[in-house]
C-alpha cells in the first residue's frame, strides 16, 4: 500500500519538498539579515542610549507588528501572507482530490476490489498525507518562528495574528486540519470543485471565529486599573501583554471604551470639557488634563484586561488541541464515509 | 471457511436480495443460484439493477433486503473476501497515468495470490504496450488490462460490469474469446458472471443465464434447460390460447395464425395437431420476458 501511495501522491511530495526549500532559502538570509541588524544596532545604541527607541529606529517603521517590506530583501509581507494561506491551499490541492480524485474517476472501485481491506487503504493514505502534512507545516513553522526572531524581541506582543497564527505549534495544526477537513468533504461529495469551495469557507470561518472570538479566553484575562491620566494605563500594563479591552469606569461601575459615551457626568466636569465656557484655571484654559484630574477626583479610573506573554506557549497548545480535535472528526468522519457508505 | 466453501457447489446464491435507494427499489426479491464453475450470462434491460446485484456480491454496496451468501461467506471488506474475487467495473476504471506494468506492479503489492507471470503473458500475447498509460490505450486494450488485473488476482469467483458495452465489435470479440480461454485454463476452478445487454455475446461465452428485469429475477437457469423447457408454438387465429401445459410468455397475431412463446410447465406436454412446436433461440426467449416484464410495470 506504501508503494501506491508514494505512486499516486508523490509528485505532491516532491512539489512540498521544492516549496519548502524556496521558503527555506528565502527565510534564511532574510532572518540571519535581521538578526544581525539588530545586533548592530544594539552595540550602538548603548553609546546613546537610544536602546528604548531601537524598534522605531531600527527598520524605519514600528507602528507595524510586520517587518518592514521595504527593507532590503523585502517582500516579507507577501511572503506572510503566503504561510497565512498555506492551510488553505494544503486543504485544496493535497486534501480535497485525495478521494474525491477516485470517485471521480471510478478508480475506488478498482482498489476496492483488490485484496487489500478498505480500512488497511484507508489508514494508509491519511497516515501517509497527514504525517506528511505535519512534517511540511512543521518545518515551515519553524523556519517561520526562527525569522521572526528579531520582530518578536523587538515588538512585544507576540499574540498579534500574524504572529500567533504562524508560528510556534498552533499554525502546524490548522495544516493538518485543514487537509484531513479537505480530506472529508471531498470523500462526502465527491466532487472536488465543490468540496474547495465549502473548505475555503468553513475553514476561513472557522479561522477568524476561533482567533478572534474564542482565542482571548483560553484563560482569564488579567485586569489593572490605573487614575485617568494620559498614558497611566499603558504604564501599569506590561509592554508584552496582549491587551485584550480597554475601559473607562465611572463611579457608579458604569463601564464604556470611551470616557465621553459615560452617562452620568458630574456638573464641573462637564463644564470643564465643554471648550467655549471653560473657566480659566490658574491662569490657562482648562485642558484636557484638567478633565482628566476632575474625572479622578469624582471617583473615575481606566481599567483594561490582558494576557501575559507567558502565557503564550499555553495559548498555542490550547489552541493546537482545538483543531486537533476537529481533525479527529474529520478522519473519524471519513473512515464512516469510505467504510460504511455505498461506493 | 474455505473447506465448507470448496465442498459446496454453490459460488453464488442470493436470497430475496433487495437494495433501496430513497424509496426507489433498484433491486428487488433477487433469489439466484450460481453453482460453482458456470460461466453465467447476467441479462436484463438497462437499470433492471445488473451493477446494483453484481456491487452487492463485492461488498461495495450493502444490501437493504435478504442476503447473499458468496462462496460459503457473506461480502465483505475483509483481505480473505476480496482475494477469492475478481471485479471489473463498468467502464473499467484504471489509473489513466499510470503505465500498464504499474497496475501490474500495484496488483502485485496489493493482491495476495497475484500470479505475475500469468498477466504479463496474456497482456504481451494481445500486444499490448506494457510502458505506455493505461489511458492512451484504445478501449479494447484497457478492457483487456482490466481482465488480466482482475484475473492475476487468481480469484475463485469473477464478476465483470458490462465488460464489453464500449468495444467495437472485433474487440468484443477478442476480449470474450480471452474470457472463454480463461474460464477453460482455470478448469472449473473459476466462476464467471458476466452482466451485458448484449445477448448474442453471451451465447458464445455462457452455459448460464440470470434475467433481471423490472428489478426481479425472471430466469435463473442453465441455458440448456432454458431452451428445452421455452417453445414458440404456432397455431390458427381465434383459437383459445391457454392451457395448463404451459405458461405463455409472449402472445403475438398474424394477419392468420398466432405466435406463442410459452414456458412449459409439464415435461411431457403435447400440443394438439393443429399447433406446430418450435424451438425457441435464447435471444427470442430473453427478449420475450423483457417485453413481459415491460409491460407489467407499465400497467402498474
Amino acid at each position: 500500500m506504501n508503494w501506491l501511495v508514494w505512486r499516486q501522491h508523490r509528485k505532491q511530495f516532491i512539489a512540498l519538498a521544492i516549496i519548502l526549500g524556496v521558503y527555506a532559502t528565502l527565510a534564511i538570509p532574510i532572518g540571519l539579515h535581521f538578526w544581525r541588524t539588530y545586533q548592530q544596532a544594539l552595540t550602538t545604541c548603548g553609546r546613546t542610549n537610544t536602546c528604548d527607541q531601537l524598534s522605531s529606529m531600527l527598520f524605519q517603521s514600528g507602528s507595524d507588528s510586520n517587518l518592514n517590506p521595504s527593507l532590503p530583501g523585502g517582500g516579507v509581507n507577501i511572503v506572510v501572507l503566503l504561510v497565512l494561506a498555506l492551510p488553505f491551499l494544503l486543504g485544496m490541492f493535497v486534501g480535497v482530490p485525495l478521494i474525491a480524485r477516485e470517485y471521480d474517476k471510478g478508480t475506488n472501485l478498482l482498489v476496492w476490489t483488490r485484496s487489500i481491506s478498505r480500512r488497511r487503504w484507508l489508514t494508509a493514505k491519511l497516515l501517509w498525507i497527514l504525517v506528511a502534512t505535519a512534517v511540511f507545516a512543521g518545518a515551515f513553522a519553524v523556519l517561520t518562528t526562527w525569522w521572526s526572531k528579531t520582530g518578536n524581541t523587538l515588538y512585544a506582543n507576540r499574540f498579534d495574528t500574524l504572529k500567533f497564527d504562524l508560528q510556534g505549534i498552533a499554525p502546524v495544526t490548522y495544516a493538518v486540519f485543514a487537509v484531513s477537513l479537505g480530506i472529508m468533504l471531498g470523500t462526502w461529495l465527491k466532487r472536488i470543485m465543490v468540496a474547495i469551495g465549502i473548505m475555503l469557507v468553513v475553514l476561513l470561518a472557522l479561522q477568524i471565529t476561533v482567533g478572534a472570538f474564542l482565542r482571548p479566553h483560553y484563560a482569564t484575562p488579567l485586569t489593572v486599573t490605573a487614575s485617568i491620566t494620559q498614558g497611566a494605563l499603558d504604564a501599569k500594563l506590561p509592554s508584552d501583554a496582549w491587551v485584550v479591552s480597554r475601559n473607562f469606569v465611572d463611579q457608579h461601575g458604569t463601564v464604556s471604551s470611551h470616557p465621553f459615551d459615560l452617562p452620568d457626568w458630574p456638573p464641573r466636569c462637564q463644564a470643564l470639557a465643554n471648550q467655549d465656557q471653560a473657566p480659566v484655571i490658574s491662569g490657562h484654559k482648562a485642558g484636557p488634563a484638567d478633565i482628566d484630574n476632575c474625572l479622578t477626583a469624582a471617583g473615575y479610573h481606566q481599567t483594561a484586561k490582558y494576557q501575559p506573554r507567558y502565557r503564550y506557549w499555553n495559548f498555542q497548545r490550547i489552541e493546537a488541541g482545538i483543531y486537533l480535535g476537529l481533525t479527529v472528526l474529520a478522519v473519524a468522519t471519513t473512515y464512516w464515509l469510505v467504510l460504511k457508505r455505498d461506493a | 471457511m474455505d473447506n465448507v466453501a470448496a465442498k459446496t457447489t454453490t459460488a453464488i446464491q442470493a436470497t430475496d436480495l433487495g437494495k433501496r435507494y430513497g424509496s426507489f427499489w433498484a433491486l428487488k426479491d433477487c433469489n439466484i443460484v450460481v453453482p460453482r464453475g458456470s460461466v453465467t450470462a447476467l441479462v436484463g434491460p438497462n437499470g433492471a439493477g445488473k451493477t446494483t446485484l453484481l456491487k452487492l456480491l463485492v461488498d461495495l454496496s450493502s444490501p437493504s433486503a435478504g442476503s447473499a451468501t458468496v462462496l460459503g461467506m457473506t461480502p465483505n471488506q475483509s483481505s480473505g473476501y476480496l482475494s477469492e474475487i475478481g471485479y471489473l467495473a463498468q467502464e473499467i476504471p484504471l489509473y489513466s497515468q499510470m503505465t500498464v506494468e504499474k497496475h501490474l506492479a500495484m496488483g502485485a503489492h496489493l493482491d495476495t495470490n497475484w500470479d505475475n507471470g500469468l498477466a504479463v503473458s496474456r497482456l504481451k500475447e494481445l500486444k499490448i504496450p506494457m510502458g505506455r498509460p493505461v489511458g492512451k490505450l484504445s478501449g479494447g486494450q484497457r478492457a483487456q488490462v482490466g481482465l488480466a488485473l482482475a484475473l492475476a488476482k487468481k480469484p475463485k469467483l469473477l464478476l465483470l460490469d458490462e465488460p464489453v458495452a464500449a468495444l467495437d465489435p472485433l474487440a468484443r470479440v477478442e476480449f470474450l474469446t480471452s474470457l472463454a480461454q480463461a474460464a477453460t485454463d482455470a478448469g472449473g476452478e473459476l466462476t464467471v458472471v458476466m452482466s451485458s445487454h448484449l445477448l448474442a455475446d453471451l451465447e458464445r461465452v455462457c452455459d448460464h443465464l440470470i434475467l433481471l428485469a423490472a428489478g426481479e429475477t425472471q430466469l435463473c437457469d442453465s441455458i440448456e434447460h432454458i431452451i428445452a423447457t421455452h417453445k414458440l408454438l404456432v397455431g390458427p387465429r381465434n383459437e383459445a390460447t391457454s392451457s395448463p401445459g404451459y405458461s405463455i410468455i409472449k402472445e403475438t397475431h398474424a394477419v392468420n395464425e398466432t405466435n406463442l412463446l410459452v414456458r412449459l410447465n409439464d415435461k411431457n406436454f403435447r400440443s394438439s395437431s393443429r399447433w406446430h412446436v418450435h424451438d425457441a433461440n435464447i435471444e427470442d426467449i430473453v427478449l420475450a420476458y423483457m417485453e413481459q416484464a415491460k409491460q407489467e410495470g407499465d400497467e402498474r
